[in-house]
């Protein structure tokens, strides 16, 4: 709503200039962040007290015989806490035009109604056991992944770029070895640009023309004189959105392509099997948050990491300047999945506030379902589905020992593999305390995330 | 009058076959013109039974349910049922019979679901009825029995599974009945005076007793008086062929030729009721039909029921008989042989219970009277009557009824895990001597399983049940080194018994609380197994047994070489059993290695270990004191105390006391 009035009062009042800032998603993200952390901050305790009012924990039968060592009565479903923070944050600092944006908000209603439900009939029913069936759950996050594929991948819905959709201009020959050539001022490249008029000087080398660099290249163009017009003598309109990569050639871009970490270009195109891999993400995501919340603290670092790392990776490939820089394809909008993923940072931050050991409160399946479903759409939104084999390594482990442990252990060969199962419960069982295993876990998080930042650059 | 069209299915066994056959055969003597149809699976039983009886037959495909896990028979099964129903549809389409008279079995699925499927399209007018023979429904009938327009079943008591069913009792061929004794002896050439023993295990025979049987002949046959009639069944698979298997077993027994003359042996005994007649004595299996000819009959009955079926339905139809003073019922037992672990009845258990039944004519008698009561002779008048209403529409619906329920825990009901958790809970009072001893046949039936899970759960069940006799059977499972597949020892696997089942042998071994020699070869296999829990458990055996184990060199050894084991869960029960075991001061240097190890559990262990040869005398006390300095204090674990909840224990505490203190006016 800020946005939205900030950019009505620019436009009305001149006094209002200052105001500009808001446009700017780095500006929002920050904001945005620092909103959801004072929200559940400031309502995290009558969260607390509403939910263990409201009886969302496990009841306490017998007060002469319980343990003095067990968490048993901490509330659960904070999750509600970090949705509610979410959502205010979003709804203050959000740009309601970007699509982006409700796909995100589609992800988070659908999960947090799912965990949600989940919490609901194990509480009621005072048993862990009683929650959704391992069925329903997985139904409902492929049903998910099946409607959110089919939007993402149809043309006329996708809110990512689309053979079908026009880029802006392009400047046709823009050679290394002509025209990129070293230079001091713009007069040096005034001579000599591969036929291209107006070309500028930026960083010592001689670049497209400034006009062609930011608007008219990124908006649809709509004919070759416009593009003249606008960016010299050499540019042109092309026909499919395109990107320009490394060895001066052009690719179309397709959200159905499948991209990998540290390669630039992309492996194939899958066409509508791609929604395959999008259900799979979405399933796998979902579920890895769900198994890591094992511990006080334990999937709220690494869940933040992984926001954290996707959020810097939507604002670069939402602006055109560092994609382009860093040989993406350049996704306009995307820079609204940054605001989004900085609100959950911001949420997670304050959740830890209460959840870190010993915990207050619980994330129950409210808050891991969703939290990992829409992870795994910011994933798919932005491409990087493959990054978070490396960058939620932390969730991989997880899920591989159970899947090992119960799977291939004790259903198949009747032995364990680990000691327990899921991993942190083997360290639990080697002795390890539980802060100990909290915390390194989130050092190997966040090395993983420094990795992950650094495959923006390394491909 | 129109000719009224009748379509029979149900079958794979006779046990499904028979009861069909046998109502259609009172149909067509109430209806002389009517027509006929079986629908049946190529290959089973009833491909060679209906033609036999004149009823034709038209095959359709079907399979037997292979379990929910996803497999490659799943797949089949899907496939062969989805042909089976899409030729069903067009037979039922064809044939338009008035009523359909489905008797269970996977050969009864096509007809049923196509039936089904017409009738919720209102593409048929069709009605049918569902019989269902065994106590507990199969699978099949639980779920078209409450579709079907009138589903009739055996007993009262699956109304606990059926609610919408009602009890119309077994259908009985007409035949049966009635064959005089003199007359029948005649005719098979028996003497008149004579003993007679019949033995079978229905039409396709059954091992347990062929074999029991020709192992308890050199006893029985002592006795000049005593004939012995053994239908071995016509079974005939590369897992047990019947007929082979009892002539190879007759070799090894000696017989004289007059007792051979006394010993008859038939593949399959036609007419049935000729040799029912005949008999004094009959040993047979405890199926549902079997049963009900014996009660129509008459007949003393000695039941061997078969283990392991669905709901134990042979085990409650003959305890529901020796409940009532009707039959004998003599339990399989899993026993070690060169074919693995399989269930038998040792000859001489049963010819002495044979030899004490032939000789006391009284008791006989009063089986034979007992057994009456549970015979129906109008079954299958009941049963042809509501099929004829049916057919005509003239069928009345049942008045609702109360469905019984049963008392205390079934065990029959539950599940092998039930069981075991059950038994975990409950422990083993309260459990009559009579289900201890249906409990352990179950484990019996287990332990002889091929698969591991099942396997595990009869060795968990030896141990809660505390049966000592089982003890050779537990050590043979830990002394079993046969691997498993290859496929299995590439993933990580061992050996044939898995790691599960050789860990919780050693639990039993401790539940059971026996020491003897055999035992101690059985723990020192197992400080040496692959599997870390195996060893950590022997070591814990080890201590458990201490006081028994007191001073042998080699388990010392034996348990030194497990604390520096490269898993940890295994070092520190060793270190635990060093401290029960040693005797010398020389642990030091083992214990030492292990102060500053980086695993603090292991230096908990060490420190209870030491704690432990202090007061046994073995360490010096000042010598230990010295040492104290040298450890590693340093731990990254610890367990939390929230003082919040102390005090609220004590306040809870508290009030219970003071409420107890002052008795209520």
């Amino acid at each position: 709503m800020l946005y939205h009035l900030s950019e009505y009062l620019v436009q009305a009042f001149e006094a209002a200039g200052p105001l500009r800032l808001v446009r700017y998603i780095s500006f929002r993200t920050i904001v945005a962040m620092l909103t959801s952390f004072l929200i559940t901050l400031l309502i995290g305790r009558t969260v607390i007290n509403f939910l263990y009012r409201r009886k969302i924990r496990d009841v306490v039968r017998d007060y002469s015989v319980m343990s003095v060592e067990s968490k048993k009565g901490t509330p659960t479903m904070g999750g509600i806490l970090m949705i509610l923070a979410i959502l205010a944050s979003i709804a203050l600092w959000g740009n309601f035009r970007s699509p982006f944006l409700y796909y995100l908000l589609f992800a988070m209603f659908w999960f947090a109604a799912v965990g949600g439900i989940d919490d609901y009939f194990k509480i009621r029913n005072q048993n862990s056991d009683a929650g959704l069936s391992r069925k329903a759950k997985y139904l409902s996050q492929i049903s998910y992944g099946l409607i959110f594929g089919f939007f993402f991948l149809y043309s006329g819905t996708t809110p990512l770029p689309h053979p079908t959709k026009q880029s802006g201009c392009r400047v046709k020959t823009w050679k290394s070895k002509e025209c990129d050539k070293p230079c001091k001022t713009n007069a040096d490249c005034a001579t000599n640009t591969c036929g291209v008029t107006g070309a500028v000087c930026m960083q010592g080398r001689c670049a497209p023309p400034a006009a062609c660099s930011a608007d008219a290249q990124s908006k649809a163009c709509r004919s070759d004189e416009a593009c003249i017009a606008s960016c010299g003598s050499g540019a042109y309109c092309p026909k499919h959105w395109e990107y320009p990569v490394p060895g001066n050639k052009v690719l179309v871009f397709r959200p159905s392509q499948l991209y990998i970490p540290f390669y630039k270009f992309p492996l194939m195109d899958l066409s509508w099997l791609y929604i395959f891999v999008i259900v799979f993400m979405i399933v796998y995501a979902a579920n890895a948050v769900n198994f890591a919340d094992g511990l006080d603290g334990l999937a709220t670092g690494p869940t933040l990491f992984s926001y954290l790392v996707f959020g810097i990776y939507a604002y670069f490939l939402g602006n055109m300047l560092t994609a382009r820089y860093l040989w993406y394809p350049f996704l306009p909008g995307a820079g609204e999945t940054a605001v989004f993923c900085g609100a959950v940072v911001g949420a997670l931050v304050g959740f830890l506030w209460f959840n870190t050991y010993p915990a207050e409160i619980f994330m129950g399946d409210t808050g891991s379902i969703t939290l990992g479903g829409i992870l795994g759409t910011v994933m798919v939104l932005l491409k990087q589905e493959f990054l978070f084999f490396l960058l939620g390594g932390v969730f991989l482990a997880e899920l591989l020992s159970v899947a090992v442990q119960d799977w291939l252990g004790i259903q198949v060969l009747g032995r364990r593999i680990f000691y327990r199962a899921p991993i942190h419960h083997t360290f639990q069982h080697r002795g390890l305390s539980e802060p100990k295993i909290v915390v390194r876990f989130w050092i190997v998080s966040a090395m993983l995330a420094l990795l992950s930042l650094a495959a923006l650059k390394i491909r | 009058m129109e000719k009224r069209r009748y379509l029979l299915t149900g079958g794979g066994t006779g046990g499904h076959v028979y009861p069909a056959i046998a109502i259609a055969d009172e149909l067509r003597r109430r209806e002389p013109d009517a027509e006929f149809l079986y629908v049946g699976v190529k290959g089973k039983a009833e491909e060679k039974i209906a033609p036999k009886r004149g009823y034709p037959i038209r095959f359709v495909s079907s399979e037997g349910w292979p379990g929910a896990r996803p497999s490659l028979s799943l797949l089949r099964f899907a496939w062969r049922l989805g042909i089976g129903v899409i030729q069903a549809i067009l037979i039922l389409r064809q044939y338009k019979p008035h009523a359909i008279i489905a008797t269970g079995g996977y050969v009864s699925a096509p007809i049923m679901l196509a039936w089904v499927l017409l009738r919720k399209l209102r593409l048929t007018q069709t009605k049918a009825f569902v019989h269902e023979q065994n106590l507990m429904p199969g699978r099949l009938n639980l779920l078209i029995g409450k579709l079907a327009d009138r589903t009739g079943v055996s007993f009262e008591e699956s109304r606990r599974y059926l609610p919408q069913a009602e009890a119309v009792g077994y259908p009985v061929r007409k035949e049966m009945v009635g064959v005089p004794r003199e007359e029948a002896r005649k005719r098979l050439g028996l003497p008149e005076d004579a003993r007679v023993l019949l033995a079978f295990g229905g039409s396709q025979g059954a091992r347990t007793i062929n074999r029991a049987l020709v192992d308890a002949l050199p006893q029985l046959l002592q006795d000049p008086n005593i004939w012995v009639i053994h239908g071995v069944g016509r079974l005939d698979s590369p897992l047990y062929r019947a007929e082979k298997d009892t002539q190879d077993r007759l070799a090894q027994i000696s017989l004289t030729e007059e007792q051979r003359k006394r010993y008859q042996m038939f593949a399959y005994l036609d007419p049935i009721e000729d040799y029912y007649a005949a008999a004094d004595l009959v040993i047979g299996r405890g199926g549902a039909g079997t049963l009900t000819e014996m009660a129509v009959c008459g007949l003393a009955a000695l039941i061997i029921p078969k283990a392991n079926l669905p709901g134990d339905h042979q085990v409650r139809n003959a305890r529901a008989l020796q409940d009532g003073g009707a039959a004998e019922v003599v339990y399989e037992h899993a026993q070690r042989t060169n074919e693995g672990l399989i269930d038998v009845v040792a000859g001489e258990e049963l010819a002495s219970a044979v030899a004490h039944l032939l000789g006391d004519t009284e008791r006989l008698k009063k089986m034979r009277e007992a057994i009456l009561n549970f015979g129906d002779v109008e079954a299958l008048g009941r049963i042809v009557d509501r099929v004829q209403q049916l057919a005509t529409g003239r069928l009345e619906p049942l008045p609702s009824r109360p469905v019984p329920k049963s008392d205390g825990p079934v065990f029959a009901e539950m599940t092998g895990g039930g069981l075991v958790s059950y038994l975990g809970r409950h422990g083993l009072k309260d459990i009559p001597a009579r289900e201890l001893e249906y409990l352990t046949y179950r484990t019996d039936g287990y332990l002889s399983s091929d698969a591991w899970q099942t396997r595990n759960v009869g060795v968990k069940l030896v141990g809660l049940l505390q049966l000592h006799d089982h003890l050779e059977l537990i050590l043979y499972i830990l002394q079993d080194k046969t691997p498993a597949s290859r496929l299995h020892r590439l993933l990580g696997g061992d050996y044939r018994q898995v790691g599960f089942i050789r860990r919780n042998a050693f639990q039993v071994l401790r539940q059971l609380n026996v020491w003897n020699p055999q035992v101690r070869e059985t723990l020192l296999l197992g400080f040496e197994d692959p599997y870390f829990e195996v060893r950590s458990n022997a070591a814990q055996t080890a201590i458990f047994f201490s006081e028994q184990i007191g001073d042998d060199p080699e388990i010392l050894a034996a348990i030194r070489k497990l604390m520096m084991d490269r898993d940890f869960e295994v070092a520190r029960e060793g270190i635990l059993a060093m401290g029960h075991f040693a005797k010398n001061p020389d642990v030091y240097e083992a214990m030492r290695a292990l102060y500053t190890h980086p695993n603090w559990r292991l230096r908990e262990a060490v420190v209870l270990a030491m704690t432990r040869l202090v007061e046994r005398g073995v360490l010096a006390p000042e010598k230990v004191a010295e040492e104290l300095d040298q450890f590693l204090l340093t731990s990254i674990g610890f367990a939390p105390r929230f003082h919040l909840r102390e005090k609220m224990l004590h306040l809870s505490q508290t009030l219970q006391k003071v409420k107890n203190a002052v008795p209520p006016q």
